[in-house]
């Protein structure tokens, strides 16, 4: 299932996948491949991404 | 000092990787089971040197086994095939090994059958002969593995 609420945050930052992905160390690949769903990241990195937007893991992991 | 200091990773990178390196483990051993058995029935002579593929199946396993029992992961292992298995993982480790011994049996018995009997009443007796020896051989031996694989777990099993 697509990470809607990743990319909303994301937008809401202006950051482009490259950004996000340089800032919190991985590869934009793997930013795209967690808002496609097609990835599922550890909590390490879902913290990562957490910090990186100023969101907390319910904002961007918990699905309704 | 930069040399020290390691490039940030990329996770789904390395998980990838590690899937490659699981697969590349099975494709070097089923070359290896390839090898012998091309050594064994196409190319008879070259059977006696089969020494390569006997140590690159049997290190990795060991070393599995070595570092399986630090990392503690075969108590983990079985305790979860116990919460959804109906017979225990010792019980099936114990099958597996004397059902492993026969088949060895079976083979060896077969083998010497096949190659060495001239006659179908020699064929039976070397069948037999062979067959019985190799159980006395390879029952305990597998059985004692077994024991063995069930006394590293049991070692470092935290409650």
């Amino acid at each position: 299932m697509k990470n809607l609420k990743l990319k909303a945050a994301r937008a809401e930052k202006n950051l482009s996948q490259q950004e996000l992905a340089e800032q919190i160390g991985v590869s934009r690949q793997t930013i795209g491949l967690i808002e496609l769903g097609k990835y599922n990241p550890t909590l390490q990195l879902c913290l990562a991404i957490c910090k990186a937007l100023s969101k907390t893991l319910d904002d961007l992991f918990w699905e309704d | 000092m930069k040399w020290f200091q390691s490039n940030p990773k990329d996770e789904r990178v390395e998980q990838a990787k590690n899937q490659i390196y699981r697969e590349l483990y099975i494709v070097v051993v089923g070359l290896c089971f390839l090898s012998i058995i091309i050594k064994q029935f196409v190319d008879v002579a070259a059977y006696s040197n089969i020494l390569a593929e006997i140590v690159i199946l049997l290190i990795p396993s060991l070393y599995y086994m070595v570092r399986g029992w630090q990392l503690d992961i075969f108590s983990a292992e079985r305790e979860m095939h116990d919460r959804r298995s109906r017979i225990p993982m010792t019980a099936k480790n114990f099958i597996y090994a004397g059902a492993g011994g026969v088949a060895i049996s079976l083979y060896f018995g077969t083998r010497s059958a096949i190659l060495y009997a001239e006659g179908s009443a020699q064929s039976i007796s070397y069948f037999f002969l062979v067959a019985a020896v190799s159980l006395m051989i390879y029952l305990p031996l597998l059985i004692g593995l077994a024991f063995l694989v069930e006394a590293i777990t049991k070692s470092r099993h935290v409650e």
